[in-house]
């Protein structure tokens, strides 16, 4: 029987900043699939979907990258990403693709949405322009190079088993998808309020949800069937009551979301609040509580959350800069007071 | 324009296109998460350290000569050494005690370099892991990707910190901060390169018996542990004090 006398307590090195990148930025690269139908395939019935899913994919491509740069400790410093291009490093990479990624969302975002409230104010209606549809494809591919960085950033660290597997990027994107079905019906609630786009957009996250169980699943079942890094992790930590009430809180909330999405009815937020809930749960359980687990010591080190910009203050500053985000876009490209003055 | 001239301008161009490209050819060498060239450092030294746990008391002067050298603020540490005690599950009246000292393992293959992007951590020619603090961002991949927490973001610099072997002092001539001050003579540093230092003499003369911390974990370490219970290889399987303490503090 060993026991720990001295050793040091070590400190998480990635601060709730990252999760709230990766949140944000997982919901951005999502949402650009449900726009995708509109501007891409021309289905007209999910127009609703696109408005809004448009306005989660510009905010949070916005809001993002503003929480990764809080997380680096040189945050002046950003530029020397630029002035020292890695190749081998994906965070590397990402740096690179990132701004582009935002740009594009910039430009495809704004070209759908200013074509939108022209079509509302309009009797006759514009086709989507072929410009629209290249940036929808040129957006899409950023989206899953970011989504693919974001993921294989974490995946390829074998110093942490939790990390260290395939499942990890397809899991951020899947719950990416829930958490982006969750903010554009959240939207939906407000300012768009159809009922072809609120069932659309329930049933995406319906599907997203039953997805996400899939891979937890899947998970399960490699670590429970294989050798490699999934099984020494779920080793590490089934022994943990913390660890087990993580993971049954995570199965937990997504057979919730996924039961309320089937019945999804106007001012019913529970659904979007479970979906929203997971999304970002799903995140700090892999980046804040997989830090305190020892790479080399005995049991879990300890953490807990400040409450100031390095903890709540920073979680609540950049939700508070989403939301100014939605209304300056809202205000940007009112297309609902539009249609309301055209038709009085 | 007549034609000598316009082949001459797309013999430029050809040449501009092709010099811009040279930068980039060079950088794509390694792919990504290869291990990048290495760069300064001593040309033709491999440093390494063997740690002889039966001389080590666990005294923790290297992990103070270490603080005062390095400037590192309180409570952050580039060396230290753990403490366990070991007790005989079939008699627990046998108790026994291991000092354990932990510092950057400056692997052959460490994890922590390719990951950084901006290249602020690198390999000397010497195998020494340093980081330009200069040039660091503190974006702490480079902490996530160490298998063994031997780095920190610094609390003063706010740069990623580890241990340098203490390459200064090694450039002139002195030997590390930690191995300097160390009452048992536990550790020894030296060149692997050189058949007759006393690191690699000892590495031939217990080949056996010589350990390194998370064997399989392809990092190849080149801090060597000589008296190490195969217990200590990987993750302690164990009682954590540290964190039994906090769960009494608050219950």
């Amino acid at each position: 029987m060993i026991t720990e006398i001295l050793t040091p307590e070590i400190d998480v090195t990635w601060l709730p900043w990252a999760v709230s990148y990766f949140f944000f930025i997982g919901i951005s690269l999502a949402a650009v699939l449900l726009t995708l139908p509109a501007t891409l395939f021309a289905k007209k019935h999910l127009q609703g979907v696109a408005e809004v899913a448009m306005i989660v994919v510009l905010t949070c491509a916005i809001a993002g990258p503003v929480a990764l740069l809080a997380d680096l400790h040189q945050p002046a410093r950003f530029w020397h990403f630029y002035a020292n291009l890695t190749p081998w490093s994906w965070m590397s990479i990402g740096a690179v693709f990132l701004p582009v990624y935002v740009l594009s969302t910039v430009i495809y975002s704004s070209l759908f949405l200013k074509n939108s409230v022209r079509n509302r104010v309009r009797e006759k209606k514009q086709p989507v322009s072929p410009f629209l549809k290249v940036m929808a494809i040129v957006t899409l591919v950023l989206a899953l190079i970011i989504g693919l960085y974001t993921g294989s950033e974490l995946a390829i660290l074998s110093s942490r088993s939790l990390w260290n597997s395939y499942l990890l990027p397809v899991f951020f994107f899947i719950t990416a998808l829930l958490g982006a079905s969750s903010l554009a019906l959240l939207l939906a609630y407000f300012i768009a309020d159809d009922a072809q786009t609120l069932s659309s957009l329930s049933r995406s996250n319906r599907w997203s949800a039953v997805l996400s169980l899939l891979v937890v699943g899947a998970w399960f079942g490699i670590a429970n069937m294989t050798q490699g890094p999934e099984a020494s992790a779920l080793m590490q930590l089934q022994d943990s009551i913390q660890w087990q009430q993580n993971f049954m809180l995570l199965v937990g909330l997504l057979v919730i979301t996924a039961f309320l999405s089937f019945g999804i009815s106007k001012w019913n937020l529970l659904p979007i609040a479970s979906g929203l809930l997971v999304s970002w749960f799903a995140r700090w359980m892999i980046f804040m509580d997989g830090q305190t687990i020892p790479k080399y010591d005995a049991g879990f080190y300890a953490y807990e959350i400040p409450l100031g910009t390095e903890g709540l203050l920073g979680i609540a500053g950049i939700f508070g800069l989403w939301i100014f985000l939605v209304i300056a876009v809202y205000e940007l490209f009112p297309w609902h007071n539009k249609l309301e003055s055209s038709t009085k | 324009m007549d034609k000598s001239k316009r082949q001459f301008i797309h013999k430029v161009g050809a040449i501009t296109v092709g010099a811009s490209l040279i930068p980039l050819s060079s950088l794509t060498r390694a792919g990504i998460n290869d291990q990048p060239p290495r760069r300064n450092g001593q040309v033709g030294k491999r440093w390494a350290m063997v740690m002889d746990l039966h001389k080590c008391i666990g005294c923790q002067a290297c992990t103070v000569a270490c603080s005062i050298e390095n400037q590192l603020p309180i409570g952050q540490f580039r060396t230290h050494v753990n403490q366990y005690e070991i007790k005989d599950n079939d008699n627990p009246d046998n108790v026994a005690s291991l000092m354990l000292p932990r510092i950057c393992n400056h692997c052959e293959n460490p994890a922590c370099v390719p990951v950084c992007p901006v290249q602020a951590t690198y390999q000397q020619k010497d195998g020494i892991v340093v980081v330009d603090n200069k040039r660091c961002v503190g974006c702490g991949y480079c902490v996530q990707a160490c298998p063994y927490d031997a780095r920190f973001i610094n609390k003063q610099t706010n740069t990623a910190d580890k241990c340098t072997f203490c390459t200064h002092r090694l450039e002139a001539g002195l030997l590390p901060a930690c191995v300097e001050s160390c009452v048992g003579g536990a550790r020894i540093i030296g060149d692997l390169n050189n058949p007759a230092s006393q690191v690699a003499q000892l590495l031939k003369q217990y080949k056996d018996d010589i350990k390194v911390l998370k064997p399989k974990s392809g990092t190849n370490p080149q801090v060597f542990y000589l008296g190490l219970n195969n217990a200590f290889e990987n993750r302690i399987k164990g009682q954590s004090a540290v964190w039994q303490a906090k769960q009494e503090v608050i219950s």
